[in-house]
């Protein structure tokens, strides 16, 4: 298998010809990451059967099947953790309002900005921070989050597992946007290299989003639930306290009701209470912060997993 | 006049009511739940007739767009220093220092600068522009009896603009409230209050000549509006009372605003005290203006709790807001 070449980006026209091409260059690696899961499946199911588990299931003893063998009942086992879509989301918004459509900017000089790392294109690496945002219930930027999802779920969908199953995306990349973000250089979103991506796999980049939970929860709500993902917000606690418990749970309703997100994650706490927790962790060996998928002692965390749970966009009123 | 360094431009005055269809706002605050029910977005328009020394939004008061800047933000481009007419700007470092004096608010500063450090406060937008943000939220008002709040400054500066957001405001079912000083000619306010549910309305001190000191403008009007206000059986009054030290915390103050209110009927569903607290002081210096209150301490909160209980005992509804 080859990489494929796709288009000099400097010769593109649009925001949407550099999202094809990079759905592209990901079909080529989900397709690496689909030959390897195929040959790992293949082998399991040949040498490490699994009877205890397989009972388990309901018609694994009628069809005499082994829980690895494939049963049409279930989605394809080939997942692809999905990480930083928002970003890409993000970055294309401001690539077509201020390359394509302002023509502020070459495509040749964000290249360059982008590899030294906006060093020397600070003024310009501003006018990408502000540019429309995901998370603001701004339509401009949230096509391009709907855009992005659909296009990433067309895409893993062209791959098959070795039963023909399409694959899909995961979105429960839970920490990952800390740890695989030490990797990524800079993105036209403005981020620059190593900087934490959004977290979770659906929520507002943090402090991109300026406009309250409600345009957050409605930005969020436009992009269709074609594969799974994790949604984080954190909230003053005075928003869960006497009368605004009311406010919280017809808040949770309308997520509940109308939205497609399949769920939220709250942290109720202060930057403040954290700031403290940080800098005196015995008198608070009791604080509990929800991560992305999971919930950890906060003074048992790394700096860096603290810092970036503090930088998440504070709900406050 | 100048007072907290604000500088009014000749003939700005004539502009105090500019026209109907598009009015200057500050901001429009979605997710907003401590002005009036529910969950809410304000519409803070600029443009305020009094001068309150305390005002946390001093960048509100002055009716057109100003600058407001904000130093962490700066990455020393020196482009607003190059662009002002005024010679208003220069560079102490790299960093720019502003010459507020000097400033006539022709804004070109904030259109250069890259980094958003310096900012426009006040933008001109349309009704309709106004209202298709707020209608953004209409599913949470719904649910939770909220709506829109027109806030500012005071809304009754822009009363044109105010009335015709009321009003499609109405037209669209969305339940409405108005911040207000309550300074105005009663025909604006009695004509606004056909269109508005609930109405958020401050009282600052009883004593007229006081008043006029602090605020720039004597409490007559006010209180006059007041009384006319609460005849109307179909809207709604929360009576608002910014608690400042030395000016009108005394005992005796509030006995006398209880003698009032008690006399107003039962559209005054509650009394709302608002603790001074010193959150607005950066933008003072943000926006080139002096802040008189700097040195003064908020209230502890037992002394905020002994007079809502005060209240409390002349058998009115009284609470702690924001």
């Amino acid at each position: 298998m080859e990489r494929p070449v796709t288009k000099d980006p400097r010769e593109m026209k649009s925001a949407d010809e550099l999202l094809d091409a990079t759905c592209e260059q990901t079909d080529f690696y989900i397709k690496i990451a689909a030959l390897s899961h195929n040959i790992g499946h293949q082998t399991v199911m040949d040498y490490n059967a699994d009877p205890l588990n397989s009972l388990m299931l309901d018609d694994t003893l009628e069809n005499g099947n082994d829980i690895y063998k494939y049963n049409k009942e279930f989605d394809s086992y080939l997942n692809v953790i999905s990480l930083g879509h928002v970003n890409i989301a993000d970055s294309l918004a401001a690539i077509q309002k201020l390359v394509f459509d302002e023509k502020k900017y070459t495509m040749d000089e964000l290249l360059r900005a982008l590899k030294s790392n906006w060093d020397g294109y600070e003024e310009m690496r501003q006018d990408f921070v502000n540019a429309p945002k995901h998370g603001n219930d701004d339509d401009y930027a949230d096509e391009w989050a709907v855009k992005v999802k659909k296009k990433f779920w067309e895409t893993a969908q062209k791959t098959k597992d070795a039963w023909g199953n399409p694959c899909t995306f995961d979105g429960s990349s839970v920490i990952a946007y800390q740890a695989m973000a030490f990797g990524i250089g800079a993105t036209p979103d403005g981020r620059m290299m190593s900087d934490y991506i959004a977290d979770g796999s659906c929520s507002p980049s943090a402090g991109a989003d300026k406009k309250g939970p409600t345009a957050v929860l409605n930005s969020v709500g436009k992009v269709p639930f074609l594969y799974t993902g994790l949604f984080n917000q954190r909230f003053m606690p005075s928003f869960l306290e006497g009368e605004n418990k009311k406010l919280f749970s017809e808040y949770l309703r309308e997520w509940f009701e109308k939205m497609t997100i399949p769920h939220i994650q709250f942290n109720v706490v202060s930057s403040e209470t954290l700031r403290e927790a940080q800098k005196d962790p015995e008198s608070h060996p009791d604080l509990q912060v929800r991560i992305a998928g999971y919930s950890a002692h906060f003074v048992d965390l790394p700096k860096e997993t603290q810092d970036s749970i503090i930088c998440r966009t504070e709900h406050s009123f | 006049m100048q007072r907290n360094g604000i500088k009014m431009k000749e003939g700005e005055k004539d502009l105090l009511s500019l026209n109907d269809d598009r009015g200057v706002v500050f901001n429009i605050q979605r997710f907003s739940i401590h002005d009036g029910p529910g969950i809410r977005s304000t519409v803070f328009l600029k443009g305020c007739a009094l001068n309150c020394p305390w005002c946390q939004n001093p960048e509100s008061i002055r009716l057109l767009p100003e600058i407001i800047t904000r130093d962490i933000k700066c990455i020393k481009s020196g482009k607003c220093a190059d662009i002002c007419p005024q010679g208003a700007i220069s560079l102490a470092e790299g960093l720019r220092v502003i010459d507020w004096e000097k400033c006539d608010y022709c804004l070109k500063c904030a259109e250069v600068c890259p980094s958003k450090s310096i900012e426009v406060a006040g933008e001109h937008k349309s009704v309709d522009e106004v209202i298709e943000e707020v209608e953004k939220d209409s599913s949470y008002y719904r649910r939770t009896g909220g709506g829109m709040t027109i806030s500012g400054g005071d809304p009754l500066v822009q009363w044109r603009f105010t009335l015709a957001l009321l009003q499609k405001a109405r037209q669209k079912g969305i339940h409405t409230a108005l911040d207000t000083t309550g300074y105005a000619r009663w025909e604006v306010l009695d004509d606004i209050l056909n269109y508005t549910n609930l109405v958020l309305y401050d009282i600052k001190h009883m004593d007229s000549a006081k008043h006029k000191e602090a605020t720039g403008v004597p409490n007559e009007p006010i209180l006059d509006n007041l009384l006319k206000t609460v005849k109307k059986p179909e809207v709604k009054v929360w009576i608002r009372y910014p608690i400042i030290p030395g000016f009108n915390d005394q005992e005796e103050e509030l006995e006398k605003l209880c003698e009032f209110v008690i006399t107003l009927g039962p559209t005054v569903e509650k009394i709302s005290l608002l603790p001074f607290h010193k959150f607005g002081e950066l933008k003072y210096t943000a926006t080139g203006k002096v802040y008189a209150y700097r040195d003064c301490t908020p209230l502890s909160d037992e002394r905020v709790e002994e007079l809502k209980g005060l209240i409390s005992s002349h058998g009115l509804h009284t609470e702690i807001g924001k």
